[in-house]
């Protein structure tokens, strides 16, 4: 029946699951140049992140920002996608493992199919846009964008087949296709499957299954979402009506132990109800009150904390410390009445809302686990991979690494995360296949001809409805020598894509505008679109009429259509007036630099050099280690000073990593692929090239005046109370009381973010001290406990061993003073509504991390990096990219990025290895036409040009006539346009910013203000 | 507020909490407490004596042993389990409670559950209302008697006691035989027509047991063997509750 | 150890019990249903209660059930249990009590359904106190009305409504 073939193309690494952690995984790889086969069950790829409507903390659809990512563009054919496709069988080894590969029938030729609809109009009983809400149907398409970009059939559930083939015009049904068996080799896996959401229909006090106003934060998400069951409405499913309270219900299935909960905390639901709130008042209504119910907030991502805030303070979220007991509707009632209580008075409060969201968290996948069993992969009892304490994507077997929420609860960005590092470390045991490239076509005057611009407005519903898009349209049609304007409603969708092509090719168009969003999302993708097309990719202009006209002007619907049509028409000025060109190719430097020698650096240096770069790790002090020197075990228990002995030496001892310590970087210039580092190594200049930079320079251990720290010998700092367990266990035996400060210097005025490792530090420290004294009284005064993922089984841990745990808050914080021998804490414990004072032995204050603002100013000065408003590292997206730079070759890891644990840091080196990886495996360079030339003629070798250069770029240069003049090199030049802003000849012109195109824009704009 | 102010001097001493911890199967979970305060919302005993659970609880686990063991609330509180129920943590508030009621001194707990416990010591019946083995036998017989004539439909109806063999062995609350007898019948007349081998036992066939709301573990103990004894050795199948 | 739930409807099912909810077609009388903690959250689960559920059904006719919210293992105790009745605390057994008296209220039913004496006691005494109109009634009371054989004397906990309703042998009242 089945039909069993060797797959042709050998791939290199297996990845299973489509989700985001799977793509980034198989791009990566496919980026460095390995081959990849990326699989997954469902008939697209995409995974989770599809559903959702928007994401934190950009509280944006973002859907565009994947669209990339996932729509069929060049991947140099590494990449081999594989819908409806499972591992069915594993044999042997890291290095060689053999996987069975079985694809399900689509039931549809994807290669004959049009995405036109008829099947689906023609059944629409069987056609569904809304999965999390509505049952799946037989033809399903997951999302609009779905990629492959085609339906599929279940055909078990197809009552009339014939009927079904018929239907299709381009005869793309294929009622009698067998599912397809293949064997694939591969060196390793990365299994990126994702997981399951907890169900809820058991917990009868929460009336999910009862209550049709009861939703999970999945279903919300879909209720939100302009793809979802109610177009993107906000509607009570129970009556249609839009709600004016909604209610969220934290911790549903996650950080407990009965009713099939999981002991852990699923790490993403907090931000992921904050954002739901946020979205749900600025979006829909404003008026619509929105309450949290929660038992600790967890946001301790980056920059987390001033989001909770942003949520609390100008969104007004209301956040309730309480878990409540019942979700009730009484017969004959619309509302639901949740009961709940607070934490100051012992009492009963009924209040009622319209509807509630369970924040659910993750649970293993069935599946998923099955495979892992097969793999011999060892798990936890709820199901969850076991691995390594700092390797949190290694598994116990070698050559199977895990990412995503497989590996346990977590958002987005770590998602990202753990793919890259996954990616890192599969690939690295993987050669790199050589694929020719494919060629561009050649960039010719003709290119241009006579203009004829066609205008695309190419915005989502939910983004646009201030925007009149019929009227943009038209108007855009009444631009002299507009030759065609059209609206595409979905951006992301590749339908779009080919009726733009069609346009642009019957309307004879040779320079486009495209009318969307930001140029950073839109232009690259229009661009690749476009060339096969021949519009040469400079003659592309983005007006960002989302954020410049229906996002500054919400609310505002004339005042935005009438900028968005200003926008549009200066942006066919500028189209008109820019010339086509072509992008130089160079040859790459394929050496990296790694800044900061600490845990990170090195393992980020480690995996380079694996793979056959050769690094410049840099240290700013003697010595390599960095603050993990000060730290003795891990709360797992890893030794550190192990792995940093252990680091050190395979660091120093590698051929191809040279370590410079006590050594600064002093300047530098080029770019991506052609850096250029002056390095002061013990007070030498040294200058190295490299063709990509990892910064892992750390941040500072917190000594915050507070507390009486540095001033009375009891009160100490975790770090310090560490070393004392540590090397001074006679005392910690006397201790009869101890007291530990949580949110000391983090999360105030000074340091407004969360420093995320207190909380497990201070709970590793109390279990070290109950190890050495048992009957010592610990009591860990907190603001929200967050120990998020596996460390809350510590904290639970702890608690089941008697430390105690006492919330206080922010407006009541506790107080230290000195008391002879002793130093009393006294605080009030909300709870019993009492003051408690405790003469304690040692108070231990968890002061966390600020960034090294100074040397982090100086390096974002030399590099021309951004920073964050606390002084780390900006990623380029919080959301997708969280290692890469704005500055592309740059890439961050470790508490330069902000402040995390060893096992994360050593995950972000790993990730950050492998995006460079994807920079230092290429060996050209494409480098984009945007830089300044000079027009020889009118130069009159002033030098402002030299002067004016932030990157040293200008030369005077002699040429054949013995004339000197400025010349500045392509491949150096940032395209920043300073020169040619400076230049009081107008020589210096920026290419694709010439200041014809800007005057042509500005003219457009101005051009009543001059009649 | 100093008079009510917790002061936590000197080392660690054994308390209440801890006792209770030693006695239950995982220590009862008490010490996992996350105050997330589940229970207090849905206790129906929340804000009496100005307590609620998770208050009890945490007053407990500060070592507060004076207060709580001597707090009305714990009489309050029906043992209903509505909090473990949804107790994200499973903690065994109800054996806590139980545990605390065991703490007082039995002279001062509530006289009339005292009391109670007390007469179903006095009677091998198990009878709260101290009902002897003849009293009930003679009301059941009396009763069955009537009900056999005014109703011939069910002449045949019986209300075996002490039955040997018979499948179920029934127990019944003491109010009926003592206050109201006529209510024993409808329960008579739905086994009858249901065709059931049951009895009562001469011994242990009251329902209440008083003596475990006391928290007097020696004498719920005795009550609770004689009821199963008593169904042991008439060699009953089933032991049919009919509360 | 077994809850005489569990027979009632088993006894139902297999035809032994040929209980009629007829006498209620054109009454309507409503009932609500107080699950007992000890039978229903503390031992057997929702299974008992739904047999509870079939058992009233067929007794009353399932649509002159009106519940509580909530209901079944998540009910609210009604104050009756772990001796409160006789701690001599009745106030605070009011107290307590009040909430169950306010979700029978909101039901609305004529009679309250209780299967344990405790919980008949408590729901009895808050009805009286807080001044509810509706009555309080053994299970078994009802099964035998709707068989048809319950006696003149065996009405003590019907209201005025049902006390005339099917009775059996009236002449043996006393």
């Amino acid at each position: 029946m089945q039909k069993k073939t060797k797959l042709q193309s050998n791939g290199s690494v297996l990845v299973v699951g489509g989700g985001l952690g799977g793509i980034r995984a198989a791009l990566d790889l496919a980026e460095a140049r390995k081959d990849v086969i990326l699989v997954d069950k469902a008939p697209c790829i995409g995974g989770l992140m599809t559903q959702l409507d928007r994401t934190f903390p950009t509280n944006n659809c973002d859907l565009c920002t994947v669209a990339p990512f996932t729509a069929k563009d060049s991947r140099g054919g590494h990449l081999d996608m594989r819908g409806l496709t499972t591992v069915t069988a594993v044999k042997g080894k890291e290095g060689n493992f053999t996987v069975s590969l079985m694809t399900a029938p689509r039931f549809v030729n994807v290669e004959k199919c049009t995405a036109c609809g008829e099947c689906q109009r023609k059944y629409p009983e069987c056609v569904s846009f809304a999965p999390g809400l509505d049952p799946r149907a037989p033809t399903c398409m997951r999302y609009p964008k779905a990629t492959p970009y085609a339906y599929v059939i279940d055909m078990a559930k197809c009552a009339d087949k014939e009927g079904l083939k018929q239907c299709c015009p381009v005869g793309a049904i294929e009622t009698d296709a067998l599912p397809k068996v293949e064997e694939a080799q591969c060196g390793s896996i990365i299994l990126a499957a994702g997981a399951a959401l907890f169900d809820p229909s058991h917990l009868d006090y929460f009336g999910y299954a009862a209550q049709p106003d009861v939703v999970t934060s999945l279903e919300y998400e879909r209720i939100l979402s302009a793809s979802g069951p109610t177009g993107g409405k906000l509607l009570r499913p129970s009556n249609g009506q839009p709600p004016k309270k909604v209610a969220w219900i934290q911790c549903v299935g996650s950080r407990g132990l009965q009713k099939g909960a999981g002991a852990y905390c699923s790490s993403a639901c907090c931000m992921f109800a904050l954002k739901e709130a946020m979205v749900t008042r600025e979006r829909f209504d404003s008026e619509i009150e929105t309450t949290i119910f929660y038992m600790d907030m967890r946001a301790f991502g980056k920059d987390y904390e001033k989001y909770l805030n942003r949520a609390k303070e100008q969104y007004g979220v209301r956040l309730v410390h309480s878990r409540p007991h019942d979700v009730l509707r009484p017969v004959g009632m619309d509302k639901l009445q949740i009961l709940y209580t607070v934490d100051e008075a012992p009492k009963h409060i009924t209040e009622e809302f319209d509807m509630v969201v369970l924040s659910t968290g993750f649970k293993m996948n069935e599946d998923v686990k099955k495979l892992a069993e097969d793999l011999a992969v060892e798990l936890y009892a709820d199901g969850f991979p076991k691995t390594d304490c700092f390797n949190a994507v290694a598994t116990s077997v070698p050559g199977v690494y895990v990412c995503g929420t497989l590996q346990g609860g977590k958002d987005i960005p770590e998602t990202m995360t753990q793919a890259s590092a996954a990616s890192c470390l599969a690939g690295a045991k993987v050669a790199v296949t050589p694929r020719p490239k494919a060629e561009l076509p050649a960039v010719t005057p003709e290119c241009a001809g006579s203009p004829r611009v066609g205008v695309l407005v190419t915005l989502c519903d939910h983004e646009s409805t201030a925007l009149d898009t019929t009227a943009l349209v038209e108007y855009a049609k009444s631009i002299p020598h507009v030759v065609c304007a059209a609206a595409f409603e979905a951006a992301c969708d590749p339908s779009s894509f080919d009726a733009v092509k069609a346009a642009i090719l019957a309307n004879g168009v040779n320079r486009v505008v495209v009318a969307g969003s930001s140029p950073r999302y839109e232009l690259e993708k229009y661009q690749a679109m476009l060339a096969p097309v021949g519009i040469n990719k400079y003659l592309i202009e983005v007006a960002n009429i989302r954020e410049q006209a229906a996002w500054v002007h919400a609310g505002e619907p004339a005042a935005a259509n009438a900028k968005a049509k200003q926008l549009v028409a200066m942006a066919v000025a500028g189209v008109m007036a820019a010339k086509p060109l072509a992008d130089h190719v160079v040859p790459a430097n394929k050496n990296a630099l790694v800044v900061g020698g600490g845990v990170t650096g090195m393992t980020a240096a480690l995996e380079l050099a694996g793979q056959g770069a050769k690094v410049c790790l840099v240290e700013k002090t003697a010595e390599l280690g960095g603050v993990a020197r000060n730290l003795v075990k891990t709360i797992e228990g890893g030794d550190v000073q192990a792995l940093i002995a252990d680091l050190v030496e395979k660091t120093t001892s590698h051929p191809n990593i040279k370590v410079f310590t006590a050594t600064e970087i002093v300047d530098h210039s080029g770019q991506v692929g052609l850096f250029r580092t002056g390095l002061s190594v013990n007070g030498a200049y040294k200058e190295i090239e490299h063709g990509a930079t990892i910064l892992a320079t750390g941040a500072t251990p917190n000594q915050p005046q507070a507390f009486l720290l540095g001033e009375n010998s009891r009160v100490c700092t975790q770090l310090d109370l560490q070393k004392v367990v540590n090397e001074q266990p006679k005392e910690v035996k006397k201790w009869k009381n101890v007291v530990m400060i949580q949110c000391v210097g983090s999360r105030d005025a000074d340091n407004p973010n969360c420093s995320r490792l207190c909380c497990q530090s201070s709970i590793k420290n109390a279990l070290a001290i109950l190890k050495e004294n048992p009957n010592a009284r610990i009591f860990v005064l907190y603001r929200d406990l967050r120990t998020y993922g596996r460390f809350e089984e510590y904290y639970q841990k702890a608690r089941e061993l008697g430390v105690i745990f006492v919330r206080y808050s922010v407006d009541n914080p506790p107080k230290v003073e000195a008391a002879g021998h002793y130093a009393n804490v006294t605080f009030t414990d909300v709870i019993m509504g009492r003051q408690v004072v405790v003469s304690a032995d040692c108070v231990g204050l968890s002061t966390g991390f600020v960034a090294s603002r100074k040397s982090n100013e100086a390096l974002a000065k030399v590099f021309g990096l951004p920073l964050t408003d606390d002084g780390y590292f900006a990623e380029m997206h919080v959301k997708l990219r969280p290692v890469d730079m704005d500055k592309a070759g740059f890439f961050v890891a470790g508490c330069a990025h902000s402040p995390k644990v060893i096992a994360e840091n050593l995950t972000q080196a790993r990730a950050a290895a492998s995006r460079a990886m994807t920079v230092l495996a290429n060996d050209t360079l494409v480098q984009e036409a945007k830089f300044a030339h000079v027009d020889r003629a009118r130069c009159a070798a002033c030098l402002v040009c030299v002067r004016a250069c932030p990157f040293d770029v200008p030369q005077i240069t002699v040429d054949d006539k013995g004339l000197g003049r400025s010349y500045i090199d392509p491949v150096k030049c940032h395209g920043c346009g300073t020169c040619a802003a400076e230049c009081p000849a107008k020589a210096i012109q920026l290419n694709q910013f010439e200041d014809v195109q800007i005057l042509s824009s500005l003219d457009q704009l101005l051009a009543k203000v001059n009649a | 507020m100093t008079a009510n102010i917790v002061s936590i001097t000197g080392g660690k001493q054994s308390a209440f909490i801890d006792k209770v911890k030693e006695i239950l199967p995982q220590g009862g979970n008490l010490n996992l407490c996350l105050t997330c305060g589940a229970c207090a919302s849905g206790c129906p005993a929340t804000g009496l004596a100005d307590m609620d659970p998770r208050k009890f609880l945490r007053m407990c686990a500060m070592g507060m042993d004076e207060e709580v063991t001597t707090t009305p609330w714990v009489w309050m509180c029906t043992m209903c389990m509505r909090c473990i129920y949804v107790c994200p943590m499973e903690i065994n508030i109800p054996q806590l409670v139980f545990n605390a009621r065991a703490a007082w001194p039995r002279e001062n707990r509530p006289k009339g559950i005292r009391d109670s416990c007390d007469m179903a010591m006095r009677t091998e019946t198990n009878s709260a209302m101290g009902t002897a083995p003849d009293d009930f036998k003679f009301v059941v017989e009396d009763v069955l008697a009537e009900y056999q004539e005014a109703q011939p439909e069910f002449a045949d109806m019986q209300a075996p006691i002490d039955k040997e063999g018979a499948y179920f062995f029934l127990n019944q609350n003491s109010r009926e035989p003592n206050t109201e007898p006529d209510e024993l019948v409808p329960l008579w007349k739905i086994l009858h027509l249901a065709g059931a081998d049951w009895t009562y036992g001469s011994k242990g066939w009251a329902a209440e047991n008083y003596c475990l709301f006391l928290a007097d573990n020696k004498c719920w103990e005795h009550v609770t063997r004689v009821s199963a004894k008593q169904a042991d050795d008439l060699g009953c199948k089933v032991f049919l509750n009919t509360e | 150890m077994k809850s005489i739930y569990e027979y009632y409807a088993k006894w139902i099912r297999e035809g032994k019990l040929k209980v009629s909810s007829d006498w209620n077609k054109e009454r309507k009388v409503k009932f609500t249903i107080q699950d007992p903690c000890q039978i229903v959250r503390k031992t057997f689960g929702d299974p008992i209660a739904d047999d509870l559920r079939y058992v009233i059904g067929k007794v009353v006719g399932e649509e002159n059930i009106i519940e509580m919210t909530p209901n079944k293992s998540n009910n609210y105790c009604c104050g009756g249990g772990g001796g409160f009745l006789q701690s001599g605390f009745t106030e605070a057994r009011r107290a307590y009590g009040k909430v169950k008296f306010d979700q029978i209220m909101e039901t609305g039913a004529d009679y309250c359904i209780t299967g344990c004496h405790n919980c008949h006691a408590q729901v009895h005494d808050i009805g009286h106190h807080f001044g509810g109109h509706y009555s309080t009634v053994h299970i078994w009371t009802l099964i035998c009305l709707s068989l048809g054989v319950l006696g003149p004397n065996e009405r003590a906990y019907l209201g005025d409504d049902l006390k005339d309703v099917n009775v059996f042998h009236p002449e043996s009242e006393h």
